[in-house]
């Protein structure tokens, strides 16, 4: 029995129609009618539905790009710009500091120069000669 | 004069001692002066700094808040313009099925042509 199966199994096999090499194969069924080969039918409609989508796709499909390629762009374009903003402000306020501590250090020199000229022991030591000077000076000639 | 020269010849030392504590104190005032105006310029040179450092900050918060203004604008407008291309391509589309419906009615040798360019499918009888 077994072996009547394998037998009629490999006649099956030899017998069976050569593979189809097409992409499909359709029929337009009036109501009522019978297909000529194992279909999933479709109605007029849905057929049309089919029809549409193919020839809308790509254009669909390339308006979603487009879309998604400006979005995406305008998103980058807002980092860039931000980027470009702090590295604006940071020069500007990187300026600030070096110009008003210039401002500074300008006026801290022109201070200590005003300082400078001013020797203190060489002041108080003229100020003891002064007035020992005054002092001898005064005594000597209230002496005579 | 006669009376100054004798008083002057006899408290010379404490008058040089008294000039020279009047000159030593206004070394120390000027010093003094030197050390406040030093003070100053550093308190008015941070207040100009953290006057502008403020205002840098400022300006830089205000440009990013117009530049997200011009960026929501923009996505605003591009999203309206996809939506209306995706509205207009729902009609057309529908008008199109109305259309290939109509055909398999009217001429359905044009649609048997049409599925097959667009699908390569074979048509059979």
């Amino acid at each position: 029995m077994s072996i009547l199966n394998k037998i009629l199994f490999l006649v099956c096999l030899l017998c069976a129609p050569t593979a189809q090499a097409s992409e499909g194969r359709f029929t337009l069924v009036p109501q009522a009618g019978i297909v000529p080969f194992e279909a999933t039918c479709f109605d007029t409609e849905a057929t049309a539905k089919l029809l549409t989508w193919k020839e809308y796709l790509e254009q669909e499909l390339n308006q979603k790009c487009l879309y998604e390629k400006r979005s995406m762009s305008l998103d980058y374009k807002l980092v860039i710009e931000n980027i470009e903003i702090t590295l604006d402000e940071t020069r500007a306020r990187t300026q600030i500091e070096i110009d008003t501590r210039d401002k500074e250090l300008e006026e801290l020199r022109n201070i200590i120069k005003k300082n400078k000229k001013l020797n203190i022991p060489v002041v108080i030591a003229s100020a003891a000669a002064i007035g020992f000077g005054v002092g001898f000076g005064t005594y000597h000639i209230a002496s005579k | 004069m006669e009376t100054l020269l004798p008083f002057l010849g006899k408290h010379w030392k404490e008058i040089a001692i008294a000039s020279l504590l009047f000159v030593v104190s206004f070394f120390w005032w000027q010093d003094h002066k030197g050390l406040v105006n030093a003070y100053d310029a550093s308190v008015e040179s941070f207040e100009t700094r953290i006057k502008d450092l403020k205002e840098s900050y400022k300006r830089e918060t205000e440009r990013k808040q117009e530049a997200l203004e011009e960026y929501k604008e923009k996505v605003e407008s591009l999203e309206t313009e996809y939506s209306e291309y995706k509205s207009t391509i729902v009609e057309v589309k529908s008008d199109r099925i109305k259309e290939l419906v109509r055909l398999r009615m009217e001429n359905p040798r044009q649609l048997i042509a049409e599925i097959e360019e667009k699908f390569h499918f074979e048509y059979i009888e």
